[in-house]
């Protein structure tokens, strides 16, 4: 398997800010990579470094093995994009736009394009201005996913369309990559990607937090628990001295945490002793996973001596 | 929901917005008047050089179009203001359409409006603020271009009239303004609209103030630019005249009021008809891309010149007939010495190349447009190289402005060969002294794309270069510039063909620094980010 990105220790300054703080990203061929990170951690940024739309700073690049800021034009023939902010021309139609993009990039898939406009319910007549942002969403993306490009770079590509829309777009997403074509999926929803990506890397303030395959990511398959209790005396201490309980918070009948595969029975069996009224679970969001990073960002003492 | 709710926050946020561009307008515009005339005052100490000078003046055709005549050749006013009445009367309708068409449908287009109106605003809140604050920006710029003229010593009741007659046509097109941004769905239509409902203003007065009498001097009350001269501010102070101007302008308003009750936000009453569902072959590169793009703009500015021209080429005949020593000696320092029609075409081509040099900006400021917009970065994302994005909109303008001045003395050749039944005789000499032109318009637009070069925000000081370009051109003499002031200007060093020889050194010279820019803003552009 060969490396399609790959960036070490990015750097880039708009001015006094820092967007990206020596940023570290890997994805390989064939691989759907999640690109995940709270509003304004630098993500469109990288992506605009990876297209060499801005120039890095400082680090290294390499996108196909090309340097994006040098040889731009001839990497994108081989570069399919779609920008966080889709902005279309206003007096030009929908299958306009598409056919224009995918011939200044130099390549169309005709049979793709035509099935993804009938999946996609796109009206290719109207004007660009007369779209929906859901619907101008979607020319960026029949635009985008027509290409015969080996490399996909998404940025937020489903801010905007329904559930229904969305489902096209994963499938379309799964066919790319049975093809064995590689996608940058950028987000700052953990659901959006976690479906589809193998790989993530978890972006804060411009430099990787975390990265690899979301299996082998042990916060991630937590479980979050908030159970309301009818008899909870005692429970503080039982939980915490149960297996793969985690974040612990009691505050009277309620009670929250954070539980891995393997302590799931255990918790949930002293949960049930404990006269359980009510219970939502639900699987860890990146905010959790965040609260979580700030945390031992601040107390590694305290958390270290919690987890042994 | 009442219609006006939130009114009052709409015009506190339409004023921080505007709160640099309102008071920079009035401050310029007020003290250029005033300015000019404290230089007449100066230039004609005496009754006497002031009758000849203001006579002589207004006997010249290409005068009488470009600023109207005057009315009482022994006003000291009249004369002082002569130049800058018409020239204002155009700025402020600028002023008019640049305040209101941002704050109503520049705002909707980009979405701003669904962000507010979402809110606790009622439907008629935002096109009300921005008709109460252009109309706030065009009264202070109107009372303080009157002050100005009464402190360096005209008439206190008679610049009155001066402001008034430029606040009247101000509320004209501020009303105007109101109304097209109803009917058009774009805000870059509802420019072109407006800025066409000015050019036509401004030429159907001249046409009808060149000709002097008969039924074509009432092309001068049917242009919206006509009703200030109408007015004769320091020559009778004719009020009753801004009674046009006041009376549509409530019927203006009132339909435009009308017209946005009935539709929806977003859309524009002149429907958007559906496109095609492929691309056409010609949209396959960046250079089709620009073209369809630019097209509209250019097609645009091309019938203008070439009704400007034909009408230009029927007026020159009659310059003949109107010889007196003093106008000759007055067109000979506007436009240097040879036959009189000569000078007068001169004249004229020196004119059209200011227009056309914001044709030629205004084309490739598309570049800074299309970056804010966003689209740029879908471009440039795909194998299309920076150079061929930026020259792709940088030569259309440059072509561009080229093929307009050429129109624009092909049209004046045809229209003036007609009558002396000369045709190819009056092209050989016509055409290349309006081509001379095109050497000046390209340092300009050359000016532009360096600026957009080294960033996307600098390109809007080419407009100001372009006005003080116009300033140095028109009042320089008057100020007594230093020579090298002067000589900031590219079009000082322009022949004035075909009155002077042509000279090919500066023309080279100037079309050479032209490209120059160009080249050097590519250079600039392929070293920043996009952003």
């Amino acid at each position: 398997m060969s490396t399609v990105i790959e960036t070490r220790g990015l750097r880039k300054t708009f001015g006094p800010t820092v967007a990206l703080d020596g940023l570290d990203l890997t994805v390989e061929q064939g691989e759907v990579h999640g690109f995940l990170g709270p509003n304004g951690a630098g993500k469109s940024t990288t992506l605009r470094v990876l297209l060499g739309l801005l120039r890095a700073d400082g680090g290294s690049v390499r996108v196909l093995g090309a340097d994006p800021w040098g040889d731009a034009a001839e990497l994108h023939r081989r570069i399919a994009y779609v920008p966080g902010d889709v902005a279309l021309w206003p007096n030009l139609s929908g299958g306009e736009v598409i056919d224009l993009i995918n011939r200044l990039r130099g390549g169309l898939d005709e049979r793709r394009r035509a099935s993804l406009m009938e999946r996609f319910d796109l009206d290719p007549t109207k004007k660009c201005r007369a779209y929906s942002k859901g619907n101008r969403q979607k020319v960026a993306l029949v635009a985008a996913l027509a290409s015969a490009a080996p490399l996909l770079l998404l940025d937020e590509p489903t801010a905007g369309l329904d559930p229904l829309m969305d489902q096209v777009f994963r499938d379309t997403l799964r066919e790319l990559r049975a093809e064995g074509r590689s996608v940058l999926l950028s987000s700052h929803i953990l659901s959006e990607v976690e479906n589809l990506s193998d790989h993530v890397t978890i972006i804060r303030a411009g430099r990787a937090v975390q990265t690899g395959a979301l299996s082998e990511m042990r916060h991630l398959s937590h479980t979050m628990i908030d159970a309301q209790l009818a008899t909870p005396d005692g429970i503080a201490g039982e939980l915490a001295a149960s297996l793969g309980v985690e974040d612990l918070l009691v505050e009277g009948g309620r009670v929250r945490c954070s539980v891995d595969p393997s302590g799931l029975p255990g918790a949930m069996a002293i949960l049930g002793r404990h006269g359980l009224q009510s219970l939502v679970s639900r699987p860890p969001s990146l905010e959790d996973l965040f609260l979580r990073l700030y945390r031992e960002e601040r107390e590694p003492a305290r958390l270290a001596e919690a987890q042994p | 929901m009442r219609p006006y709710a939130g009114l009052g926050t709409m015009v506190r946020l339409a004023l921080r917005r505007d709160r640099l561009l309102i008071p920079l307008w009035a401050v310029i515009l007020s003290a250029v008047v005033a300015g000019s005339v404290a230089a007449t005052i100066d230039l004609y100490p005496d009754l006497d050089g002031r009758r000849a000078a203001a006579m002589a003046a207004d006997a010249a055709p290409a005068a009488r179009f470009m600023y109207g005549p005057i009315h009482d050749p022994s006003s000291l006013g009249a004369l002082a203001t002569w130049k800058m009445g018409t020239m204002g009367a155009v700025f402020i309708a600028f002023l008019a359409m640049t305040v209101v068409r941002r704050h109503t449908r520049t705002d909707e287009e980009a979405g701003r409006l669904e962000l507010v109106t979402a809110g606790l605003l009622g439907k008629r809140a935002t096109l009300t603020a921005g008709v109460i604050v252009a109309i706030a920006a065009i009264l202070v710029t109107s009372l303080l271009t009157a002050v100005g003229n009464t402190a360096v010593g005209l008439r206190a009741s008679s610049s009155l009239a001066f402001g008034a007659s430029w606040a009247a046509v101000g509320i004209f097109f501020t009303a105007l303004t109101a109304l097209v941004a109803q009917l058009t769905q774009s805000a870059r239509a509802c420019a072109g609209t407006v800025a066409a409902v000015i050019g036509a203003s401004y030429a159907l007065r001249g046409v009808g103030d060149v000709s002097g009498q008969g039924w074509s001097r009432a092309l001068t009350w049917l242009s919206p630019i006509g009703w200030p001269v109408e007015v004769r501010p320091y020559a009778g102070d004719r009020w009753w005249v801004l009674l046009i101007p006041l009376a549509l302008s409530p019927l203006l308003l009132a339909a435009a009021f009308a017209l946005q009750d009935r539709r929806d936000l977003g859309e524009g009453i002149i429907p958007t008809r559906p496109g095609p569902e492929r691309a056409s072959p010609a949209l396959s590169t960046p250079w089709g891309l620009a073209w369809r793009l630019q097209r509209s703009m250019l097609a645009g500015w091309a019938a203008a010149v070439t009704f400007l021209g034909l009408v230009l080429g029927s007026i020159v005949t009659n310059v003949d007939q109107m010889v007196t020593p003093q106008t000759r000696e007055f067109l000979e320092k506007l436009g240097g010495t040879g036959s009189l029609l000569d000078v007068f075409l001169s004249v004229e081509f020196s004119f059209a190349a200011l227009a056309v040099s914001a044709y030629g900006i205004a084309a490739v400021l598309r570049l800074s447009s299309e970056e804010t917009a966003g689209h740029a970065e879908v471009v440039l994302a795909t194998a299309t190289a920076r150079r061929t994005w930026y020259a792709s909109h940088t030569l259309i303008a440059m072509a561009g402005s080229a093929a307009l001045l050429l129109l624009m003395a092909t049209a004046v050749s045809v229209s003036l060969g007609l009558q002396n039944g000369d045709i190819a005789g009056t092209l050989g000499t016509v055409v290349p002294a309006g081509l001379v032109q095109v050497s000046g318009a390209w340092v300009v637009g050359g000016l532009a794309a360096a600026l957009f070069g080294a960033a996307r925000r600098l390109g809007a000081v080419a407009w100001a270069a372009l006005v003080l370009f116009l300033l140095i051109g028109e009042l320089g003499d008057l100020f007594s510039l230093p020579e090298w002031v002067m000589r900031l200007s590219p079009f000082s060093h322009v022949p004035r063909a075909p009155a002077e020889a042509i000279t090919t050194a500066p023309v080279l010279g100037l079309l050479a620094v032209g490209l120059a820019l160009v080249a050097l803003g590519a250079a600039l552009f392929q070293r920043r980010d996009v952003t």
